[in-house]
């Protein structure tokens, strides 16, 4: 810059950044050093400073809500697990009397992933899948079972529909 | 009567000096208040007349004086050129606050510094790069 605007401001740049660099060069040099001399175990059990503890304590649920959140979760995986396992003993019942052994497993957490964790576990030869065929906006923001399964199944996967 | 140039410029020095100093006062509350700690509030505070004062000596050889504006560049650099320092004792406070011997507290000490030395220097980097067109 030249002219009267910049006989004003490169002073006060320059102040700025001679102050930062000094600041910078303290920070690394004498700070460091000073502060492992001065600064004392507390022994303090949160390592939060006082206003972040404060306000996570104004962001905690309270505890009757938390229990009746945790109580609703229980309760809902009992009926899915249930449920679950009611429909894996038909399945069964059909491979078993056309010959086969057959090995239940249910597992609770997300759907592709345990899918693909128990392929590998089990050592399967191959995965068979039903499709629902889930279409428009749901389909994009859930996607499909199957369709994560034939891109990321390391065995042949039959999709049934 | 006379004219008296002096008191022009004390009163100039004065009125920015005393926004420096209440900057200063501002930054030391807020310091306090959200570190939690007065020996690391303390230290930082240090920090601050020791920066301005080590930036002084850097802009003597480049024929900048104290006036006017380089005292509001300074007011400006007061709120900024903490941050460096508050990082690096923030870091340290963080790892020698569960105990252990000096040698111990030290090693730590020493660990946490080599943790943020390089991020605070890109910090500072930043700034001072922003404010380079402006002092060119």
């Amino acid at each position: 810059m030249s002219g009267i605007e910049g006989r004003m401001y490169q002073p006060l740049a320059g102040a700025v950044m001679a102050a930062m660099f000094a600041s910078l060069i303290l920070a690394v040099t004498v700070v460091p050093v000073v502060a492992s001399g001065v600064l004392r175990p507390t022994h303090r059990e949160h390592e939060d400073v006082p206003v972040l503890r404060l306000l996570k304590r104004q962001a905690m649920v309270p505890a009757e809500t938390q229990s009746t959140v945790v109580a609703e979760v229980a309760r809902v995986n009992r009926t899915r697990q249930a449920a679950a396992t009611k429909e894996l003993s038909r399945a069964a019942k059909v491979l078993l009397a056309a010959g086969w052994q057959v090995d239940e497993v249910i597992t609770a957490g997300a759907p592709l992933q345990d899918l693909l964790a128990t392929v590998q576990q089990l050592r399967a030869d191959l995965l068979v899948v039903g499709a629902r065929g889930t279409t428009g906006l749901r389909h994009l923001l859930v996607g499909s079972v199957a369709e994560g399964a034939l891109n990321r199944s390391p065995v042949p996967v039959l999709v049934v529909r | 009567m006379f004219y008296d140039q002096s008191q022009l410029v004390d009163g100039a020095l004065g009125g920015v000096g005393r926004a420096v100093a209440l900057g200063g006062v501002f930054v030391v509350v807020v310091i306090l208040v959200l570190l939690g700690n007065w020996r690391a509030a303390l230290l930082v505070t240090c920090t601050i007349p020791v920066s301005i004062a080590l930036a002084g000596l850097l802009l003597k050889p480049l024929g900048v004086g104290l006036n006017t504006l380089t005292m509001g560049g300074l007011a400006i650099a007061v709120g900024l050129l903490v941050d460096a320092a508050i990082i690096m004792v923030e870091n340290i406070l963080h790892r020698v606050q569960h105990g252990g011997d000096v040698q111990d507290r030290r090693n730590r000490a020493r660990a946490a510094a080599l943790e943020v030395a390089t991020p605070i220097a890109f910090a500072t980097a930043i700034v001072i790069v922003v404010f380079l067109p402006l002092s060119a």
